[in-house]
């Protein structure tokens, strides 16, 4: 079964990414979840159901754990919300977990919102930190989240004959990408010299070829198809 | 007949050159230079890869016998945590020997009379150290980091043990009280008297008298002094002449500690010829001896050493100041960390972590390092076949990590195919950033990885293979 079509996004929410120093993870929650409501023309008190997307934890504020830091900050005590961990799938895993419940009829109005606190703590002691001191104590000591990609390009360089410039092409567009949005955590272009020129993180990935460690929220509002025209006339649908 | 049937020295890839020191503590520099342990290398892990490297096979031994005065713990058996790594089957006999710098020569002789007895058939005596002599002090160049380790049994030994003779004695000229991080040395002038020359000249003397030879009839005067001129001075006063002095590199890697005389034993045999008689000795808190005949198994013997490769080391230590941290003298940028553990993990997956087997599928034929219920290939269950990994293999893919913190960085992170099947991911050590390459050659050396819990955690690591 096919879900094209089916399901309909009435608002979406979004903070500013970035070091987003003056938020806590429940500011951005609340800032992303609201103007998602605003952007559906809804209010907390429409929502059937929730779904919090939180990856990493204990890399950053320990918030997220359970659907309880989506319920506080919003209010939202009498509907049944569900955290959703996947690692970097996790938002989307939220909004697909959401358009399920849709699909099976439980419910009419959802909201699944991620969000990441990770600038509390210094990039070393975040991500890094964890691979360093969580996981198995032997396997694989030494390699970080960006390590874990490495290893692929670095095979797939050999099999393929892709270069690093081929994957700091991507870095480029994606900077040009990032001036034209005003939530971006980066808004400047860069040239490809300067993205082959950026100093190493995990070979062959270099820090242009790499995520900052960033903080930002995300929210999405969701109805079947049928019932969006009444709460959005110009809806997406997925 | 019984004697040593093989014996192979190991000692880490870098030197450490007596200019870089000097220079450190604005000094005159002198020549020389001395082998020093990765920083995840210590005694035990020194030991297990000499033992590694020994031709003649640690499974049939039923004694291993570990020599240090620098064993990674004060409390808990480095034999028998050896004892798994190299597979020895349950009711071998482990002992650890310690200190002395005797304590190699020590354990030789227990096993020796473990062999005599009849109550040991073949013995794996490993010794190793790693001793810390204090920053800046006289000593600090002389000591060097090395394993050695030598098979004692009946088989076609490369070279007999005929007798034995020991000194003891109260005085030795250096020492270290528990909890020291660093030995002292005793007054020069007079350790020269009442130290080496002494208790070496006592026990060889005995020896000699005991089986009533003279100096002509040995080939080769195998012991290590403190100082060459001790050496001499004692080979002179005994009646040997200069060439029947075995040269014990010391000036090339440092004095390995109770290692050291099993160092010099293995140039005595790299030159030896069926028939040579060869006197050894061990001095430390007194002195031991023996008499060794070399057979026509040191032939193989000779094949197998590779000393000059060993001696010479791949890369040199360029920074005093690194050298210093390698050995946790002086602490970097290191921010406080928990890294997670657990013994009941380690006990129960010792088979692959330590004893690197693997686990092969029999209906795909897929090798698995780290075992599985469900094939992932075929969803086969719970049919998998034990199966020894290789300590060789193939770089498939790998990564420099720049930011995973540790004593030196990029650090190579490779995924290995092994030679016996199998895909391990570790990291590379012994190396230089960008030696790393898709389809490199490597060989699995063991070592420390990190110290959670509040103990030592090993594991395999990969590196160059080299000669």
């Amino acid at each position: 079964m096919s879900l094209k079509d089916k399901i309909a996004i009435v608002g979406v929410g979004c903070t500013k990414f970035g070091e987003n120093f003056n938020l806590g993870y429940g500011d951005m929650v609340v800032e992303a979840a609201y103007e998602a409501f605003e952007d559906a023309n809804v209010g907390p008190e429409d929502i059937d159901a929730a779904w919090l997307g939180t990856a990493f934890p204990d890399a950053g504020v320990w918030k997220g754990r359970s659907g309880m830091d989506l319920a506080e900050p919003l209010g939202l005590f009498d509907i049944p919300i569900t955290r959703v961990s996947n690692y970097c799938a996790t938002g989307g895993d939220a909004m697909r977990n959401a358009v399920m419940a849709l699909l099976a009829g439980e419910h009419n109005l959802v909201l699944a919102l991620g969000v990441e606190k990770l600038r509390d703590r210094s990039p070393t002691e975040s991500l890094v930190k964890m691979q360093e001191e969580t996981g198995h104590p032997l396997y694989q000591k030494g390699l970080t989240a960006a390590g874990m990609f490495a290893v692929y390009a670095t095979r797939h360089f050999e099999q393929f004959g892709v270069t690093r410039e081929h994957l700091a092409q991507i870095s480029v567009k994606n900077h040009r990408h990032a001036v034209l949005n005003p939530k971006a955590h980066y808004r400047k272009e860069i040239s490809l010299e300067s993205a082959l020129k950026s100093p190493m993180v995990a070979y062959p990935l270099g820090v242009m070829d790499s995520c900052p460690t960033t903080d930002g929220a995300a929210a999405a509002i969701l109805c079947r198809r049928e019932d969006a025209k009444k709460l959005k006339p110009d809806y997406s649908l997925l | 007949m019984i004697g040593i049937t093989s014996l192979s020295v190991y000692l880490p890839s870098l030197r450490l050159k007596n200019e870089t020191i000097a220079q450190a503590w604005g000094r005159p520099a002198s020549r020389g230079q001395k082998a020093v342990a990765n920083h995840d290398e210590d005694s035990l892990t020194m030991a297990i890869q000499a033992s590694l490297n020994c031709p003649e096979t640690v499974k049939k031994s039923d004694g291993l016998f570990f020599a240090s005065t620098t064993s990674p713990y004060g409390e808990k058996s480095a034999s028998s945590f050896m004892a798994t790594v190299l597979d020895c089957p349950q009711g071998t006999r482990s002992a650890d020997f310690s200190g002395s710098l005797r304590a190699g020569t020590a354990a030789l002789l227990a096993a020796w009379d473990g062999l005599k007895a009849g109550s040991l058939n073949q013995a794996l005596v490993a010794a190793a150290d790693c001793r810390l002599a204090a920053p800046g002090s006289l000593s600090e160049s002389m000591v060097g980091d090395g394993a050695c380790a030598l098979v004692l049994g009946k088989n076609q030994p490369a070279a007999e043990l005929v007798a034995s003779y020991s000194i003891h004695s109260s005085y030795a000229d250096s020492w270290r009280k528990s909890g020291d991080l660093y030995f002292d040395i005793d007054d020069p002038r007079f350790s020269q008297i009442a130290g080496y020359s002494q208790n070496v000249t006592a026990a060889l003397k005995g020896l000699l008298q005991q089986t009533d030879l003279k100096p002509e009839a040995i080939a080769k005067l195998v012991t290590v002094a403190p100082d060459l001129r001790s050496q001499s001075g004692v080979a002179g006063k005994l009646g040997f002449r200069p060439e029947q002095l075995q040269d014990p590199l010391a000036t090339s890697v440092g004095g390995l500690g109770c290692a050291h005389p099993f160092l010099a034993l293995a140039a005595a045999l790299a030159d030896a010829k069926a028939g040579e008689l060869l006197l050894f000795s061990a001095y430390g808190d007194g002195a031991d001896a023996l008499l060794l005949k070399v057979n026509d198994g040191v032939e193989k013997l000779k094949q197998a050493l590779k000393l000059e490769l060993a001696v010479a080391g791949t890369r040199e230590m360029k920074s005093y100041a690194k050298y210093l941290s390698f050995r946790s003298l002086i602490k970097g940028e290191e921010p406080k960390k928990t890294i997670f553990t657990s013994t009941s993990m380690q006990l129960r997956e010792q088979d692959q972590t330590l004893k690197l087997y693997g686990r092969k599928c029999p209906d795909c034929g897929h090798i698995y390092h780290i075992p599985v219920r469900v094939c992932p290939s075929c969803r086969s269950k719970d049919k998998f076949e034990r199966v020894k990994l290789a300590r060789r293999g193939k770089i498939f893919t790998f990564t420099e990590e720049y930011y995973y913190p540790g004593p030196e960085t990029p650090i190579p992170m490779a995924v290995v195919d092994l030679d016996s099947g199998g895909r391990m991911i570790m990291q590379m050590t012994d190396t230089e950033a960008g030696e790393a390459k898709v389809g490199l050659e490597v060989e699995l050396v063991f070592r420390r990885l990190h110290q959670a819990g509040g103990f030592h955690n090993y594991y395999w690591k990969c590196r160059p293979l080299r000669g």
